[in-house]
């Protein structure tokens, strides 16, 4: 659920050519505003010349102090157990992927009649036997 | 100002999202926009994150104000600034009123005319069956978008909504824009559904301008279901999801940019 609206405002108070024109007042009335807000800025800008800085004060880095390591948790379940959780931050592999390149393999896929991970999976296979296990 | 409607007969294309995000894109320009919701499921209220305002009190429906119970002040929700909203609550119901009583249908007609002088755009949301008050509404629209889905169903939807419109004397040149949606590159039953689509509406819409089609994107489903609109400047958790709703709402853009109202 999201915040919206904050203001709730009634659309019926006025028609919409009646609220154009007063927009447009509201424009040529805000002009002279504008110029003493401009006045106001130039005066401040005065001040700040005059004022003088402050020498600036060196702080010096508090001693570390020494931590200690944190213990080791003991594992849970056993090591051959080859359940494999899925994360909720899970992206799928392909989706980091260039996305022309994971287009061209997915009609190659297509037309030589296999799943996209078999490509990936022989193309794997390809590269280590190519280059070795370095 | 234009009375905009989305419609086809055949339910679940993206009627109400389109609709949804199109009302919100003009509201962001400054529009003061109504979307009022034939659709007595009121799910434009979700896709918003209000659906609170559905649920909150018995007697703010748009049935309340045509009998004169409520003023048009009670029964609107301002959703997001410029942009706001009307719920039915029962529209079979007031079908059968419209039917029975034909003054009805005057009030009706009057209620909505009246409505043009307040706001710049009026949207209307339709549900997938028809009534006579679908009759109505889509009688005193300007313009109609005809959303059709990008499948052999969607396809039958279309023929479909075009042998309704013939039956009830509703006239065809009023669909002003075809909003192909669920397109995909490279899959090919969208892509033979686009050609069909093409082929039936040179013959039965050839006013209607075939616009842009719309991709499919799950991140929109995600996005409902919080209540997010695409033109929000909402940023998502993950840069996958980032770039789909970047894409979305740009595709979206380019669309509503292109159907002039």
């Amino acid at each position: 659920m999201n915040n919206f609206p904050k203001k709730r405002t009634n659309p019926f108070e006025k028609p919409i050519s009646a609220a154009k024109e007063e927009k447009v007042e509201v424009v040529v009335k805000e002009e002279p505003e504008i110029e003493e807000e401009v006045e106001e800025i130039v005066e401040q800008e005065e001040e700040i010349e005059e004022y003088v800085e402050p020498t600036p004060v060196v702080k010096k880095p508090a001693p570390k102090q020494p931590t200690k390591p944190a213990p080791k948790q003991a594992r849970s379940g056993s090591r051959n157990s080859n359940v494999y959780v899925e994360s909720d931050n899970r992206l799928k592999y392909t989706a980091t992927m260039d996305r022309e390149l994971r287009r061209r393999i997915k009609i190659v896929c297509a037309t030589r009649e296999i799943m996209f991970s078999q490509f990936i999976e022989q193309a794997c296979i390809e590269k280590l036997n190519r280059e070795g296990d370095r | 100002m234009p009375i905009v409607s989305t419609f086809c007969k055949k339910g679940g294309v993206g009627k109400t999202t389109f609709i949804g995000y199109l009302a919100h894109y003009y509201a962001n320009q400054g529009k003061t926009v109504l979307v009022i919701s034939a659709d007595d499921q009121n799910s434009i209220f979700k896709i918003f994150g209000c659906e609170n305002f559905v649920t909150a009190n018995d007697d703010d429906f748009f049935e309340n104000l045509l009998i004169g119970e409520k003023k048009p002040e009670e029964v609107v929700f301002e959703v997001r600034p410029g942009m706001y909203l009307m719920k039915t609550l029962n529209t079979d119901r007031l079908s059968i009123n419209l039917t029975l009583k034909r003054s009805e249908e005057k009030k009706l007609r009057a209620l909505i005319e009246d409505f043009t002088n307040y706001f710049d755009y009026i949207f209307i949301d339709f549900p997938p069956s028809s009534s006579r008050l679908t009759e109505i509404l889509l009688d005193i629209s300007e313009k109609i978008l005809l959303v059709v889905g990008l499948d052999p169903l969607g396809i039958d939807g279309y023929k479909n909504t075009i042998q309704y419109f013939v039956d009830c004397d509703i006239e065809i040149s009023k669909i002003s824009h075809i909003i192909p949606i669920g397109y995909h590159p490279i899959k090919i039953t969208p892509n033979k559904a686009l050609k069909d689509l093409k082929i039936l509406a040179e013959n039965y819409s050839p006013d209607a301008i075939i616009a842009t089609p719309i991709k499919d994107k799950a991140v929109i489903q995600n996005l409902q279901s919080e209540g997010i609109s695409v033109f929000d400047n909402h940023t998502m958790k993950d840069k996958f999801h980032q770039k789909n709703l970047n894409e979305i709402s740009k595709d979206l853009t380019e669309v509503y940019k292109s159907i002039v109202l």
